[in-house]
């Protein structure tokens, strides 16, 4: 199992700043178009916590209307990390459902199928970046417990 | 059906028996008296989620309810939609849905506009929603499970959505 | 002010109506509170405290055991009543007409959902309206909110808060001992809660 650690906010905006091709999408945010600043405040805004595991970024941010319910995010296809988040966020925090939002052809797609991530649906062109409009995939996973 | 742009005369419209975030947001059948109202904030007036509303549209019919267009992003030309109407003004739910979508596309000029919708709870009075949202041009793009606590559990709640190409 | 301490409790509370994802609205049966008990049938409403509300808000505190956030209501000034009040504290109507107030805080994390409900009613309605307003109020709290754990702190000396709490389902857990000077005496306070399985 992968090792998490628990970045600050700024921190983890430096960081999502420093990688910003693999960081499209992460959580919503758009490191491309986004300076640290900005991300820091969206960060705080949506009370999200990014951690890292061997290098890879993952993302948590809870769903004010159901507290067993978290939106994650992470910057690679490996599942190892991902599956380190969930395994986190199931024992500290109780989640008991994850839903993740990933531009389409996006490295995470993987990471979310190999973790029994299933997909919950499209959002056609909701996300304009390079110079046109591109879908957003809906997945999710739920657990028992 | 006019909309006009909020009053702080209007502050009563922004809270009532509708769900948080709720797309077409009508009074819940079998609410408990006591259940906290849903709130959006009036612009200027920190959400619970810290967003300062100033990236909202907020426009209201007077006595009947409110549009919201919350952040409304100008790169990616989209926007959540929220409506929350008061109790004896569901008959304004079907122009009021097709005044806030003419509004989005055709006056902010945006590309699509999404939001929640709740398949668990009915809509009061028995009106038909998914006909409702589709005859305003919506249609449900994804199924999120466990979206929302209500009633003892966890129920889903669909993402649906309008496109304006151009 | 209290603080919330997690001491475990034996009460396991009410079965939850789980069921397949339809709504089953104004069904007796879902109603996770039970019936009110006879002669409660309030219609009871909540709103936020605003200025138009201090009158009514300040003539509760006139009764010698309004304990709501305090020891001594009656002899507390202006000032310190309004100070009592937060944007969380509402005014709790019995068929139209201001007899309490309440405030719910979360304690803990967000995703704990453990709360702490400070929760008073005015001395003319009897013990088990108020138990009839906690009913009312955590069936309103567990529609929209998965509650895990409920808690109340009373005074030992405040005979109606202990029998309302208690008509209403709360479980004693233990007492903080001397920690209120009431009546030339130190006096504990009771904690009470309710608890319930976590269902997701």
């Amino acid at each position: 199992m992968a090792d998490l650690s628990l970045l600050g906010t700024a921190e983890a905006a430096a960081r999502l700043s420093a990688a910003p091709q693999t960081a499209r999408g992460f959580l919503g945010l758009d490191p491309v178009t986004q300076n640290a600043a900005l991300l820091a405040r969206e960060l705080t805004r949506t009370g999200a916590q990014v951690l890292s595991a061997d290098g890879v970024l993952l993302g948590y941010a809870p769903n004010s209307v159901q507290p067993r319910q978290g939106w994650v995010a992470t910057t690679s296809a490996d599942p190892a990390p991902l599956a380190a988040l969930l395994d986190f966020l199931r024992t500290y925090r109780r989640c008991t459902s994850y839903v993740a939002e990933v531009p389409e052809g996006a490295p995470a797609v993987a990471a979310l199928e190999a973790c029994g991530f299933t997909g919950a649906g499209r959002l056609p062109g909701h996300v304009f970046h390079s110079g046109g409009y591109h879908d957003v995939l809906v997945y999710s996973a739920t657990q028992e417990g | 059906m006019m909309l006009r742009g909020y009053r702080d005369s209007d502050l009563p419209l922004l809270s009532g028996d509708w769900l948080p975030g709720e797309l077409l947001g009508l009074p819940v059948p079998g609410r408990p008296p006591l259940a906290e109202p849903a709130r959006v904030p009036a612009p200027r007036d920190p959400a619970e989620d810290g967003a300062t509303g100033e990236d909202d549209e907020l426009c209201v019919v007077p006595g009947a309810g409110f549009v919201r267009l919350a952040a409304v992003d100008w790169v990616h030309r989209r926007a959540r939609l929220e409506i929350g109407l008061r109790p004896g003004a569901e008959g304004g739910a079907e122009p009021l849905l097709k005044a806030a979508l003419d509004h989005a596309f055709r006056a902010l000029n945006l590309r699509r506009v999404f939001g929640w919708v709740t398949p668990a709870v009915p809509l009061p009075s028995g009106l038909p929603r998914d006909a409702l949202l589709r005859d305003a041009g919506l249609a449900p793009e994804a199924d999120v499970p466990r979206a929302l606590w209500l009633d003892g559990r966890p129920v889903a709640r669909q993402i649906w959505g309008a496109t304006r190409h151009g | 002010m209290t603080t919330t301490t997690d001491m475990t409790a034996a009460g396991t509370g009410t079965g939850l109506a789980t069921g397949p994802d339809t709504y089953a609205a104004a069904d007796p049966s879902t109603d996770l509170s039970g019936a009110a008990p006879e002669g409660t049938g309030f219609r009871w409403s909540a709103r936020p405290v605003t200025a138009a509300d201090h009158a009514a808000v300040l003539d509760l505190f006139t009764e010698p055991d309004f304990y709501f956030r305090t020891h001594r209501p009656d002899t507390r000034p202006q000032w310190e009543v309004l100070s009592l009040l937060d944007e969380d504290t509402r005014l709790l109507s019995a068929d139209g007409r201001p007899v309490g107030l309440y405030a719910l805080e979360v304690s803990g994390g967000e995703h704990a959902c453990h709360f702490f409900l400070h929760l008073r009613l005015t001395a003319r309605l009897r013990p088990d309206a108020w138990a009839s307003a906690y009913r009312e109020l955590i069936r309103a709290l567990r529609w929209q909110r998965e509650v895990v754990r409920l808690a109340v702190v009373v005074g030992e000396f405040d005979d109606r808060g202990l029998t309302a709490a208690r008509l209403a389902g709360f479980a004693e857990e233990g007492v903080l001992a001397g920690n209120i000077v009431h009546d030339g005496h130190r006096r504990g306070s009771v904690f009470l809660s309710r608890i319930w399985e976590p269902t997701s």
